[in-house]
C-alpha cells in the first residue's frame, strides 16, 4: 500500500467524509479542511493545552449514536472512522456560552483598541453567534504596565488564554513576562514596570488574540489594518530573509508584521525586523540628487536625471575602464547586477573587507560541496544535536536562535512519543520530559542568551575556537589523540564528543561575525565528520553578514572586495571614479580614507547620508527597501522577492537609476555588451530576464516570483484591502482633486483595492484576510495544511541545491594579527539593536540599545589593573574610543570585546585587531 | 570623536539586582538547606518564600528579588509563584491573620453572619488590618473542613463550627496578644 495513504484517516464531520493526516488533532484537521471552528488557546506553533474550551465539538460513538458527547477538538486525536459534529446544538451553544463568559469582563473599547478590525476575539465572538451582552455587573479593571518602547499593555482586555506566556517563556525562552495571581484573578505582566528583554517580544502583539499586548510603535501613529496599503517584503536586517508584510498610509511606512513562510520564519520574527522600519520615514533621508562640480566646495541639489547626467559625463570623460563599482551585501541582487553590468565584471568589487570577502567565497564553496546540505530554519528545528561555533545568534541571526531553541526540545518530543504522547500535547510533553534537552554545544567568546538551553557552553578566544573545532572534527573521525591542546580544552572536546555520540541529525552552525575564514572551513569539516558519523548528509548553516551577502557572493564569485579595490586604485595611474551602492566605506575598512584620496570622483547611490556620501561629489538618492522591488538571497541560498509598498516618492529605484545611466552612457558612444543590455531594460522584469541569462545559480531567476504580467481574472493583485477608506480625501491637503492611482509596471501588484483578496500566489500575499477571519489567524485559510506550505506553494527558489560545487576563489591570505607590547586582541560583541545605520534610526530600538561597554575577563582585567566600571580608552592606530568597562567572568581570557555600535570610532569592520587599552584617569584640579 | 552614551532607556531597563533587599543570616542558611533537597535550586521557591514570610511576616518586592538571585531565577518567575498562593502575603499583614472561608459549605452554614459580626467588631473591612496592626481579615476559598462548617483559620489554628460570638471571642483573644 502507498505510504501516504497509510498516513491518512477518514473522519466524518457533520456527515461528510474527509481524509485527514493521522497523528494530528481534530481542531487542526477541521481548520485544515477550511471549516470554521473557534479557538483561543491553541496556536499552530505552540500546540494544545485545552484551556479555553472554545473548540468544543460533539463526538459520536458510531453511525447509530445520536446523542454523542462533547470533546475539545484541540485535545482530541483524529482516529479512523471518527464521527463529529461542529454544528450540533449542544456544542455550538456551549461555544456561545463560553464566549459570553469570556466577554463578561472584556471592555467594549473596540473603536479605540489597536486590535479592532483585526481581532481574533472579535472574529471568534461573531463566529460563535454570541451577539447580546446579558451580564449587568461591573467589569474588572487592572493597572497597565510600561513594558518598554515596543510593546504596549492594556490588561483590561485580557481573556486569560495564556498564549502570551506560552510564547514568551516556553517558545522564546524569556523569563520576564509571567502570569501573576491565580483563579479568576490572574495578571499577565512583569514583576514591575520595565522593558521586556526578549528579542521576540514584538510577536506578543500577534500572538495575543485581542489587544492586551499591542504594537506600541504602530499605536503611536495608528492606522487600521484595512486602511493600510501593504506589500510582501523581505527583512533587510540580517541574512535569514524573514518574510514580512509591510503596511503604508500617506507615504509613511506604518508597521511591519510577520508574513508566514513555512520554511523560513513561520509565524514569528524578531524585534529588529518588526520595529526597524523607521529609516524609511526618517527626516534624514536623501530625497534629491546632489552634485558638487570639481573646484566647488559645496554640493547643490538637483533632480535625479540631472545627477545621473553628470555621472554619465564623468564616465564618458574618464573612459569605461577607469570607472569602478562597489556593490553592497545590503542591496538587492538586481541592484548589484545593474552596477556590475554598468562598470563591467572586472571593475566590480563587493562592499566588504578582506576577511568578509574570504568568508564569502568559503561559504559558497562549503555549501555547494556534494555532501553538505544547508537546512532552512524549519529544518533546523529537526536537528537532534547542534554545535554553534563563534556566533552569538540572538544578536546576529535571531530567528535562527529561535529555531535552535525549538530543536533543543527534540529529545523531549522523542521521549514523549515513545509513550504515545503526540508533539502537540504541549503540557504532557513538558511534564514528561522535564528539563531534558537535546544536546546544544555553544562555543562563543562570552555568555549568550542561548546558554540556558545549551548542554555545554564554552567561552573561547577566536584562535582557541579554531583549535576546538578542528580537534572536535578529528575526534569525531576517531583521529584525535589530544596533542597540541590544553588539558582543559581537551576535556571539553571529550565532553562534546560524548554529547554528540548518538546524534542522528546533527547540525553545525557558524557564521561571518567571527571574521574568521578558518572557522568557516573548520565548521564545514566538523559538519562533514558528524554527517559521516550519523550516516547522513552533513547539515551546516552559516549566519552571514547582511540580507543579500549570499546574492552578492554569487554575482561576485571571484570575491573581489574593497581592500582589493584600494590596492588597485593605488596602482592606477589614470584618474578614476567609483560608484558606491548603499555602502559606508568608513565603517568597513581602515583603508577607506586612502581609497577616497585616490579617486577623482566618488558617486554614491544611497537612501541615507553616511560618511561616504559626505566625501562624495555626486549623491543619487534611492528608494528604501519598501519603495522598490528586488531580490535577496538568504543564508541558505533562497532567493526571495520584495515589492514596493508605496509610490509616494515616485520610485527612485537604484536599479532604475543604473539603467538610466547605462542608456545615457550608450548614447554617448559606449558600446560594451553589458551596458547595452542594461540600457535596454525599462522594466524590472527586463532586468530579471538579464539576471536569469547569467545562467548557473541564476537560471531560474524568473521563478522567484510571478512577473509583472501576472493577473488573476484579468486583474492585478491589490495592495489595498477591499474596504480601504478615505481614498478620495487622503491627499486632500495637497490637492482636492483625487489623483490617479499610480501604475506599477514593475510588479503584478497594483496600488489599488480592485482585485481578489484570496487565492494569490505565495510570493504575492500583501496581508492575510479571509471572510470572517480579519486577524492574522486567517493564515490557516492560506495553508495547504496547518503548519504546512502555503496553497500557492513555497515562495522563492533555493539556488544552491542544484549548483555544482563552487571552487574557492583565489584570494589574498589575511595576515594574522600580532600583538605588540601591552596590546590585547579586540573582537566584536554584536548587539541586535545597535549594529547598523538603518536600525539606529528607529527610536524604539534605540531605546533598547543599552549597556554599551567594553568587556573583559576578571583575570585579564586584574593583570591590566582595571576594575569593573572603569572608564577606559581603547586605541586602534590613531583612533581612540572612550567607553565604560564591564568585567564579566564569561568572557574568554586575554580577549577584549568591543560593542558593535553604529558610528562607533572602532567598528566591526576594523576588528579583530590588536588594540591598546588603558584606564582614563580623571584630572584632579 | 565623541563617545557613544546609553540613552535614557537604560533607566527603563533598570537592573533589578540593584533593588534587592538582602536575605538575613537565618533566611540565607535556611534557604541554602532547602536547596540541597532538590536537583534544581528553583524547586525550593515555595520553601524560600515560606522562610522569608516566617521571618518578616510577609514577602516584600526586595525579598522577592533576593530569592530570585539566590535561586538563579528572574524576579518575575518568583513573583509568579508567590502570587499564586494566597497564603504567601505580598503586602504587610497583622500579627494574626483570620482567614474566613467563603466557599459554598461555609456560606450555607452562616459565613455572611460571621463576616458581618467580625468586620463590625474589628471595625475593618475584609482584606484590611486593624489600626493597631494586630489582626487582618482575609476571605479564603475552602479550608478543607466542610464537615465542620463554617470554619476559619485564626493564625495557624483552624476554628470549627463558628458562631458570630465564638468568632468575636477568638478575634478579641488575638487582639489582646502582644504585637
Amino acid at each position: 500500500m502507498n505510504a501516504t495513504i497509510d498516513n491518512l484517516v477518514t473522519i466524518y464531520i457533520d456527515g461528510s467524509a474527509y481524509q485527514v493526516k493521522a497523528g494530528g488533532h481534530l481542531l487542526e484537521a477541521c481548520l485544515g479542511l477550511a471549516q470554521d471552528l473557534p479557538y483561543f488557546c491553541w496556536h499552530p506553533a505552540l500546540g494544545s493545552v485545552g484551556s479555553c474550551r472554545q473548540c468544543a465539538v460533539q463526538l459520536y460513538q458510531d453511525a447509530e449514536d445520536q446523542r454523542g458527547r462533547m470533546v475539545m477538538a484541540c485535545m482530541t486525536p483524529v482516529a479512523e472512522g471518527m464521527r463529529v459534529s461542529l454544528s450540533a446544538p449542544m456544542a455550538s451553544e456551549f461555544r456561545q456560552q463560553c464566549i459570553e463568559v469570556t466577554m463578561a469582563n472584556h471592555p467594549h473599547d473596540c473603536p479605540v483598541c489597536e486590535e479592532g478590525g483585526e481581532c481574533h476575539l472579535q472574529d471568534m465572538t461573531l463566529q460563535s453567534g454570541h451577539t447580546q451582552r446579558r451580564h449587568k455587573g461591573h467589569k474588572k479593571t487592572y493597572h497597565n504596565q510600561d513594558l518598554g518602547p515596543c510593546v504596549g499593555h492594556e490588561m483590561n482586555r485580557c481573556i486569560s488564554c495564556y498564549r502570551c506566556v506560552r510564547f514568551y517563556q516556553d517558545y522564546a525562552g524569556g523569563d520576564d513576562l509571567v502570569v501573576l495571581g491565580s483563579r479568576e484573578n490572574v495578571y499577565f505582566g512583569r514583576h514591575q514596570d520595565g522593558c521586556l528583554t526578549s528579542h521576540f517580544s514584538g510577536n506578543l502583539s500577534e500572538v495575543c488574540p485581542t489587544g492586551v499586548f499591542y504594537d506600541k510603535v504602530v499605536s503611536d501613529s495608528y492606522t487600521r489594518k484595512w486602511d493600510l496599503q501593504s506589500a510582501p517584503s523581505i527583512c533587510s536586517h540580517c541574512s535569514l530573509g524573514c518574510n514580512l508584510s509591510v503596511g503604508e498610509r500617506q507615504g509613511q511606512v506604518k508597521r511591519v508584521t510577520n508574513r508566514y513562510h513555512s520554511q523560513v520564519n513561520g509565524y514569528f520574527i524578531c524585534d529588529k525586523g518588526r520595529y526597524g522600519f523607521a529609516h524609511s520615514n526618517s527626516d534624514q533621508r536623501l530625497y534629491q540628487a546632489q552634485v558638487q562640480p570639481l573646484g566647488d566646495t559645496e554640493k547643490v541639489s538637483c533632480d535625479t536625471l540631472h545627477g545621473l547626467d553628470y555621472v554619465a559625463q564623468i564616465m564618458t570623460e574618464l573612459g569605461a575602464e577607469n570607472v569602478f563599482g562597489l556593490g553592497s551585501p545590503r542591496a538587492s541582487v538586481e541592484e548589484n547586477f545593474a552596477l556590475q553590468s554598468l562598470v563591467g565584471k572586472a571593475n566590480f568589487y563587493a562592499g566588504h573587507n578582506a576577511a568578509q570577502g574570504v568568508i564569502q567565497t568559503q561559504v559558497l564553496h562549503q555549501l555547494t560541496q556534494p555532501n553538505i546540505y544547508t537546512p532552512s530554519l524549519k529544518q533546523i528545528e529537526q536537528a537532534d544535536a547542534i554545535v554553534i561555533i563563534g556566533e552569538d545568534l540572538l544578536h546576529t541571526a535571531p530567528r535562527m536562535a529561535l529555531s535552535v531553541r525549538q530543536a533543543s526540545r527534540n529529545l523531549g518530543f522523542a521521549k514523549a512519543a515513545a509513550i504515545g504522547i503526540p508533539k502537540w500535547q504541549d503540557e504532557p510533553v513538558r511534564i514528561h520530559t522535564q528539563n531534558q534537552l537535546s544536546p546544544v554545544i555553544s562555543v562563543t567568546s562570552a555568555a549568550t542568551d542561548l546558554d540556558d538551553i545549551s548542554s555545554q557552553c564554552i567561552h573561547l578566544a577566536p584562535s582557541d575556537m579554531c583549535n576546538f573545532a578542528g580537534a572536535l572534527a578529528s575526534a569525531v573521525e576517531g583521529q584525535f589523540d589530544g596533542s597540541g591542546l590544553s588539558a582543559e580544552l581537551n576535556e571539553q572536546v571529550q565532553h562534546s564528543l560524548a554529547l554528540l555520540a548518538g546524534a542522528k541529525r546533527p547540525l553545525v552552525i557558524s557564521g561571518a561575525s567571527s571574521q574568521s575564514p578558518e572557522l568557516i572551513d573548520l565548521a564545514a569539516q566538523l559538519a562533514l565528520a558528524l554527517g559521516r558519523q550519523s550516516g547522513s548528509e552533513a547539515w551546516l548553516s552559516y549566519a552571514l553578514e547582511a540580507a543579500n551577502s549570499m546574492g552578492l557572493g554569487l554575482l561576485n564569485k571571484d570575491a573581489k572586495h574593497m581592500d582589493d579595490l584600494a590596492l588597485r586604485l593605488q596602482q592606477q595611474t589614470t584618474p578614476s571614479a567609483l560608484i558606491v551602492l548603499q555602502t559606508d566605506l568608513f565603517s568597513l575598512s581602515t583603508q577607506a580614507q586612502a581609497l577616497c584620496e585616490n579617486l577623482r570622483h566618488l558617486v554614491v547611490l544611497d537612501q541615507l547620508p553616511s560618511a561616504t556620501s559626505e566625501h562624495a561629489d555626486v549623491v543619487i538618492a534611492c528608494a528604501s527597501v519598501f519603495e522598490t522591488e528586488g531580490t535577496y538571497v538568504n543564508n541558505e541560498g533562497r532567493a526571495q522577492r520584495f515589492f514596493s509598498v508605496h509610490d509616494k516618492l515616485g520610485r527612485p529605484d537604484a536599479w532604475r537609476s543604473l539603467t538610466h545611466l547605462a542608456t545615457m552612457v550608450t548614447q554617448a558612444g559606449h558600446r560594451s555588451d553589458t551596458i547595452t543590455q542594461l540600457a535596454s531594460c525599462t522594466k524590472f522584469d527586463d532586468l530579471c530576464d538579464l539576471v536569469s541569462q547569467q545562467g548557473g545559480e541564476f537560471a531560474h531567476w524568473c521563478d522567484v516570483a510571478p512577473s509583472a504580467g501576472f493577473r488573476i481574472a484579468g486583474m492585478k493583485v491589490p495592495r489595498q484591502t477591499h474596504r480601504a477608506s478615505g481614498r478620495t480625501s487622503l491627499y486632500a491637503d495637497e490637492n482636492v482633486s483625487e489623483a490617479k492611482q499610480p501604475e506599477d509596471v514593475d510588479s503584478a501588484l497594483g496600488f489599488t483595492m480592485e482585485g481578489t483578496p484570496i487565492n494569490k500566489p505565495s510570493a504575492l500575499i500583501p496581508q492575510v484576510w479571509s471572510p470572517g477571519w480579519n486577524s492574522n489567524e486567517a493564515i490557516n485559510k492560506f495553508q495547504q495544511e496547518i503548519n504546512g506550505p502555503l496553497k500557492g506553494g513555497e515562495a522563492g527558489v533555493r539556488l544552491l541545491d542544484t549548483s555544482p560545487s563552487l571552487p574557492l576563489a583565489e584570494v589574498a591570505v589575511i595576515p594574522s594579527i600580532t600583538l605588540g607590547a601591552g596590546q590585547i586582541l579586540a573582537h566584536t560583541q554584536n548587539h541586535l539593536f545597535a549594529s547598523d545605520r538603518v536600525s539606529s534610526l528607529s527610536s524604539a530600538l534605540k531605546q533598547r540599545n543599552t549597556a554599551i561597554s567594553a568587556r573583559l575577563h576578571p583575570d585579564t582585567a586584574a593583570i591590566m589593573g582595571l576594575v569593573d566600571g572603569d572608564e577606559v580608552c581603547v586605541a586602534l592606530a590613531q583612533t581612540q574610543w572612550l567607553l565604560p568597562l564591564t568585567v564579566d567572568a564569561s568572557v574568554a581570557v586575554d580577549l577584549l570585546l568591543l560593542p558593535n555600535q553604529y558610528q562607533a570610532p572602532i567598528s566591526a569592520g576594523h576588528l579583530p585587531a590588536a588594540v591598546s587599552l588603558s584606564a582614563v584617569t580623571q584630572e584632579v584640579n | 570623536m565623541t563617545p557613544i552614551i546609553a540613552t535614557d532607556a537604560a533607566a527603563h531597563c533598570a537592573d533589578w539586582r540593584l533593588q534587592i533587599e538582602p536575605l538575613n543570616e537565618y533566611e540565607e542558611t535556611a534557604i541554602a538547606a532547602e536547596i540541597t533537597h532538590y536537583p534544581q535550586p528553583q524547586a525550593a521557591t515555595i520553601e524560600a518564600l515560606k522562610i522569608v514570610q516566617q521571618q518578616q511576616g510577609w514577602v516584600s518586592d526586595g525579598k522577592i528579588k533576593a530569592i530570585a538571585q539566590r535561586l538563579h531565577m528572574s524576579p518575575d518567575e518568583v513573583d509568579s509563584v508567590a502570587t499564586f498562593y494566597n497564603k504567601i502575603y505580598r503586602q504587610p499583614v497583622g500579627t494574626t491573620v483570620i482567614s474566613l472561608c467563603d466557599s459554598v459549605s461555609c456560606w450555607i452554614m452562616g459565613y455572611q453572619g460571621l463576616a458581618q459580626a467580625l468586620t463590625q467588631e474589628l471595625n475593618i473591612a475584609l482584606g484590611e488590618t486593624t489600626a493597631d496592626g494586630a489582626v487582618t481579615i482575609l476571605p479564603t476559598p475552602c479550608l478543607g473542613a466542610c464537615d465542620h462548617a463554617p470554619v476559619a483559620m485564626v493564625g495557624d489554628q483552624r476554628a470549627h463550627k463558628l458562631t458570630p460570638s465564638s468568632l468575636i471571642e477568638l478575634a478579641r483573644l488575638a487582639q489582646e496578644q502582644p504585637l
